[in-house]
């Protein structure tokens, strides 16, 4: 018989140091080419006239129709409580019980909400399921994110809210691990988002979304946008260049077209 | 700069926005002080009133449901952290929110920190919540440092916000300022702040401004103030004009009537 070592698991922060030591093609688009795009775009479908309220387009609104079940107040508490594992993860902090803490961390952060309510009144069964299934993708989320070194400047739960057209319309985003930095010429920025569902089409254009936020935000580009699936362990990288910030600009639009149309 | 000027922040904005060599220096004399005193003196009390700009900004509503949570603590340690930072530049972001946070917990043992005080409340956490306040911490310093960096290389982090007790009116005046750039005689107030800046974040900002000078014991009002919100990629630049300073004075009497009947009403 012969017995092999395992192979090494190939964790998001060491494709990530591998990824920053390759060139990258040089990104022209920046946020006022973007923003001009955009705002013209939102003038062709909004004309003049202000929304009463406005158009918030988020993260959720590319993966609404694929992921159902990530949806649900069960895989929204799911999803909650990884994203408190992370934060800890990636600032180092010693996890003592995966869920106890996470349960503890979110609460915190949550204050009183809706969906702290519906985890208040989760009987003893669906409390044990929440568990067991928070603790195996916090198992999986241990493996496969790594910690990225305090040199790469990770930050957490980072927010942005963007309004375009005149206030008409707002992008609303939340990226879950934020690193490198966005001084000088260039951006090493990289922006990871962590999902408990499994990666697909939607998780890309949700990526995309990332990018084209981050640029209207700090007025660069990010260098990558990744992704990791606690369900599978599947990681996703890309390298943010001029057609995918041009694809994610699209889909913005097409999407406040079909929100347009729905109103 | 005439009015509240809004910018995106990209690097030629930012660059802009620290240009003040057309804005005239400006300072607030003793009679002008003492005009505002006996304004705050004629406004009944019997509590001691305490103002800053969030009350300007929400029409003189008093923030009596705050509570300490980690993003409410944010920027007390963050803000500490980056004068850790600046005199230890060799400390990482999230070893200087554990120094700041070990100076509230120290503060706390000692007996020194106030009931409901940030060190009280840290000190009573579960420790993963306390990793959510470093992490949270760590976020906030490291976000508003990076947008530092872009601000020039004279700017660094104020050392306390702006306080100024009115004479005789029980009044205590807060002006929040985050880092000073200065170049000087010259100064900029830079504020950093959460969210979507709102129609009153203008007004929020003079009565920042207005503080920082009343402040200053020589009443020199600085030549800017700049609201950097970063979530939203935005910033909001007001010139320290007599203009300027007096609008924001008169929001801060303004909270204080507001404040006055609210008060009555509750009593009533």
């Amino acid at each position: 018989m012969t017995t092999t070592a395992a192979p090494p698991i190939v964790t998001l922060i060491d494709s990530l140091r591998d990824a920053r030591q390759t060139t990258t093609s040089e990104v022209t688009l920046d946020s006022a080419g973007i923003r001009a795009t955009l705002a013209d775009g939102i003038y062709a479908l909004l004309g003049e006239a202000q929304p009463i309220t406005p158009y918030v387009i988020r993260p959720s609104s590319f993966r609404r129709d694929a992921v159902m079940s990530s949806y649900t107040p069960f895989g929204r508490m799911r999803g909650a409580l990884i994203t408190q594992l992370m934060r800890l993860i990636a600032i180092g902090f010693p996890i003592n019980d995966l869920f106890v803490d996470a349960v503890a961390a979110w609460r915190a952060s949550e204050g009183a909400s809706e969906l702290v309510e519906v985890f208040a009144a989760l009987d003893d069964d669906e409390r044990a399921r929440l568990a067991t299934e928070v603790v195996a993708h916090g198992v999986v989320l241990q493996q496969r994110l790594g910690t990225p070194p305090s040199s790469w400047l990770p930050r957490t739960a980072v927010r942005s809210a963007i309004r375009l057209g005149g206030g008409g319309v707002l992008l609303r985003d939340h990226i879950d691990l934020v690193i490198g930095s966005a001084n000088g010429v260039g951006s090493g920025v990289a922006l990871i988002d962590i999902t408990t569902s499994t990666l697909d089409e939607s998780m890309e254009r949700a990526l995309r979304f990332h990018a084209v936020v981050e640029t209207l935000k700090s007025g660069l580009a990010p260098r990558f946008v990744a992704t990791l699936s606690t369900a599978t362990g599947q990681l996703w990288r890309f390298n943010v260049d001029n057609d995918l910030l041009r694809r994610g600009v699209t889909e913005i639009l097409s999407t406040l077209d079909v929100a347009v149309a729905g109103r | 700069m005439i009015g509240v000027t809004q910018r995106d922040l990209t690097s030629s904005s930012l660059d802009e926005l620290c240009v003040i060599d057309g804005v005239a220096p400006v300072v607030i004399t003793n009679e002008q002080r003492d005009a505002l005193a006996a304004r705050f003196r004629s406004i009944p009390t019997d509590h001691h009133r305490r103002l800053d700009a969030w009350m300007v900004e929400k029409a003189g509503a008093q923030s009596n449901d705050f509570a300490w949570s980690p993003i409410t603590a944010r920027r007390v340690l963050g803000n500490a952290a980056l004068r850790y930072v600046e005199r230890s530049p060799h400390l990482s972001y999230s070893e200087a929110v554990y120094e700041s946070l070990a100076d509230q917990l120290d503060r706390a043992a000692r007996g020194h920190a106030r009931t409901g005080s940030l060190g009280q409340w840290i000190a009573n956490l579960e420790n993963p919540i306390v990793g959510i306040v470093v992490a949270e911490a760590t976020t906030w310093a490291t976000q508003i440092h990076q947008i530092m960096g872009r601000l020039g290389p004279e700017i660094g982090m104020a050392s306390v916000d702006a306080y100024y007790d009115v004479a005789g009116a029980r009044t205590t005046l807060r002006g929040r300022r985050d880092a000073l750039i200065k170049s000087g005689e010259n100064r900029i107030v830079v504020r950093f702040r959460s969210g979507l800046p709102g129609r009153t974040a203008g007004s929020g900002l003079r009565a920042d401004l207005a503080v920082d000078a009343l402040a200053d014991p020589l009443g020199r009002v600085a030549q800017r103030i700049i609201g950097i919100w970063p979530e939203a990629g935005v910033a909001l630049a007001l010139d320290g004009t007599m203009e300027t300073v007096r609008a924001g004075a008169r929001d801060l009497v303004r909270s204080a009537i507001v404040e006055h009947r609210q008060y009555v009403r509750i009593a009533a």
